[in-house]
């Protein structure tokens, strides 16, 4: 697995993806730089926990283009078949996979340092510091949630077998247009499973609502936006989403199984 | 006796809800021979090398290569090179970055030796140009080199000729004599070309709608194809009904003046005469070189024509 994981980041590290990828993670953070530091946000207040979570917004919206290319690397070209015995313990693909959420690890992280780069840097934009307990859970819920979109993307580029689609679905799937389709799946997998009654929270198994419920509505008009706790119980939050992940990711292996078999 | 055997099937078989690509295939390879797999198309060549790579399940049957089956054959990754239909290539990469992807993928990480396959197959002037500027020559070339990254001892090569100019043709084709005869690699090829085949492969397997329907060496291809009776007359129907008579069934009409008749040991006065008496003129009687490719549609039509038999 070690082999076909250092195959991957060569791959990676090769390809224009990561330029790509590098480049715009790079204007983003400028532009951000530039709006808190020298435009003050254009005089809105706000709380390091928004300032960290609204920075993180833009690769979680980025996820679906970027998962949809590292996961289909290496399948969507076939180079899988110059890899022999696939059937025997499908490792090539389960390293796609693994590749794919360690990369995602590895941006959510970088993503959470360029936060605290803009928002550390003295400014008049934070007026508000929250606890370091209060961040640490915004910090793992909003990694698990990068998590679920990028097991989300990866089942649907999987099961469509093109990039494209797995971004386009992934990007609907991932926003709060496929709300109501999201919640009908969700309403039949369990009701498929045998549950038939349940207090669960099934709309908020959208990653969508999970990502944007932890913080309070807020008024567009409104000049400050002082988020003192994120909402919800994050052990809750934390179970549902492992569920999420997990229900995603045996999902893909199941699919690629009936591939292979075909 | 397994053991003299690098790959052996045992009734491997691939079937696909209706259709049955492969059915109860007996394969035995031994080292050093370059095996041709010859077949028209969807005769289930592709399916029956992509389960020997491991690359898709038997649904019955098995296999054994280098003397392991079943789930110890992952083990064996590297001990083979596979070229299924088209190479698989990253595009944007080079030959060296796509030889450099598979090699640590199989756990290998020598530079020098993937230059040197390049060089090997003749690719070291398309220096670190991406490979979507190949030819297709220059792909399947690619895809031969990727599959000996692991210095594999068996190579499957999935019609690597398909496609290919009259040089590429011949650049594959050295490319293959060249990897049997200096690295002693097992080779099995398949190609619906027998010609082709025929210049390279030491021994042959007809494979005709998923069933291996006749098995010969070079030599006795070669043999089968000497010699063969060209009869000319205006009336074939009528000289079919006299071959017939006198027991000869190897035959076939290639047109409204022409009968090949197939089986060698024919005498050719015995035929003549036998015309005679029966009142049809023979316009000309010679005996000819059978291409291959006619003896290969012989085989082909035979278990066609003894199929439709069975169902009927």
């Amino acid at each position: 697995m070690i082999n076909l994981l250092k195959s991957r980041a060569y791959t990676y590290l090769h390809s224009r993806n990561l330029i790509v990828s590098s480049v715009t993670l790079a204007f983003w953070f400028i532009a951000y730089l530039i709006m808190v530091v020298f435009m003050e946000s254009n005089g809105m207040k706000c709380s390091l926990l928004y300032g960290v979570w609204a920075y993180t917004e833009f690769y979680l919206c980025f996820i679906p283009v970027t998962v949809s290319t590292w996961y289909g690397n290496g399948i969507v070209n076939n180079f899988d078949k110059n890899i022999p015995f696939q059937t025997k313990d499908g490792s090539y693909h389960i390293s796609s996979i693994l590749f794919t959420l360690i990369l995602n690890l590895a941006v959510t992280i970088l993503t959470f340092i360029g936060a605290f780069i803009i928002y550390l840097i003295p400014n008049n934009v934070v007026t508000y510091v929250n606890s370091a307990s209060e961040m640490t859970t915004l910090l793992w819920v909003l990694l698990l949630s990068s998590f679920c979109r990028c097991s989300f993307v990866i089942f649907i580029t999987e099961f469509c077998g093109s990039r494209i689609w797995g971004s386009v679905i992934g990007l609907l799937g991932s926003s709060g247009i496929l709300h109501s389709m999201n919640m009908s799946l969700e309403t039949h997998l369990i009701h498929a499973l045998g549950i038939h009654t349940s207090n669960f929270p099934l709309a908020s198994m959208g990653n969508y609502f999970i990502f944007n419920d932890i913080i309070p509505i807020y008024d567009m008009d409104a000049k400050e936006r002082i988020v003192t706790s994120i909402l919800g119980n994050p052990v809750s939050l934390t179970v549902r989403m492992l569920i999420y992940i997990a229900v995603f990711i045996v999902l893909t292996i199941v699919v690629r199984k009936r591939k292979e078999i075909a | 006796m397994s053991e003299d055997y690098l790959l052996l099937t045992k009734d491997i078989t691939k079937q696909y809800k209706n259709v049955l690509a492969v059915d109860h295939i007996n394969l035995s390879l031994k080292k050093g021979e370059i095996y041709g797999l010859i077949g028209p198309n969807g005769a289930g060549k592709t399916t029956l090398l992509k389960m020997l790579a491991g690359l898709a399940a038997p649904t019955e049957g098995d296999y054994t290569v280098f003397g392991k089956s079943g789930k110890s054959t992952a083990s064996l990754r590297d001990r083979i090179g596979v070229l299924i239909e088209t190479p698989g290539l990253f595009s944007n990469l080079s030959a060296f970055q796509n030889m450099k992807v598979k090699a640590l993928a199989l756990g290998f990480n020598d530079d020098d030796y993937i230059r040197e396959l390049i060089d090997y197959v003749g690719l070291s002037s398309a220096g670190k140009r991406p490979v979507k500027k190949y030819s297709l020559g220059m792909k399947q070339r690619l895809g031969i080199a990727l599959s000996l990254v692991s210095h594999p001892d068996l190579l499957l090569l999935d019609e690597p000729i398909n496609g290919l100019d009259p040089q590429g043709i011949i650049d594959i084709r050295n490319l293959i004599e060249r990897l049997a005869k200096e690295q002693n690699i097992t080779i099995i090829l398949s190609s619906h070309i027998l010609e082709e085949l025929a210049k390279i492969a030491t021994r042959y397997g007809v494979i005709n709608s998923g069933r291996l329907i006749a098995e010969f060496t070079h030599e006795e291809l070669v043999e089968r194809c000497k010699n063969i009776v060209e009869l000319s007359t205006d009336n074939t129907s009528g000289a079919t009904t006299v071959l017939d008579g006198i027991g000869i069934s190897d035959y076939k009409i290639m047109d409204q003046r022409t009968i090949h008749i197939t089986d060698c040991a024919v005498d050719c006065g015995k035929i003549v005469l036998a015309m005679a008496n029966a009142g049809i003129a023979v316009n000309g009687i010679e005996t000819k070189r059978l291409p291959f490719e006619e003896y290969y549609l012989s085989l082909t039509e035979k278990d066609n024509k003894a199929r439709k038999g069975d169902e009927k």
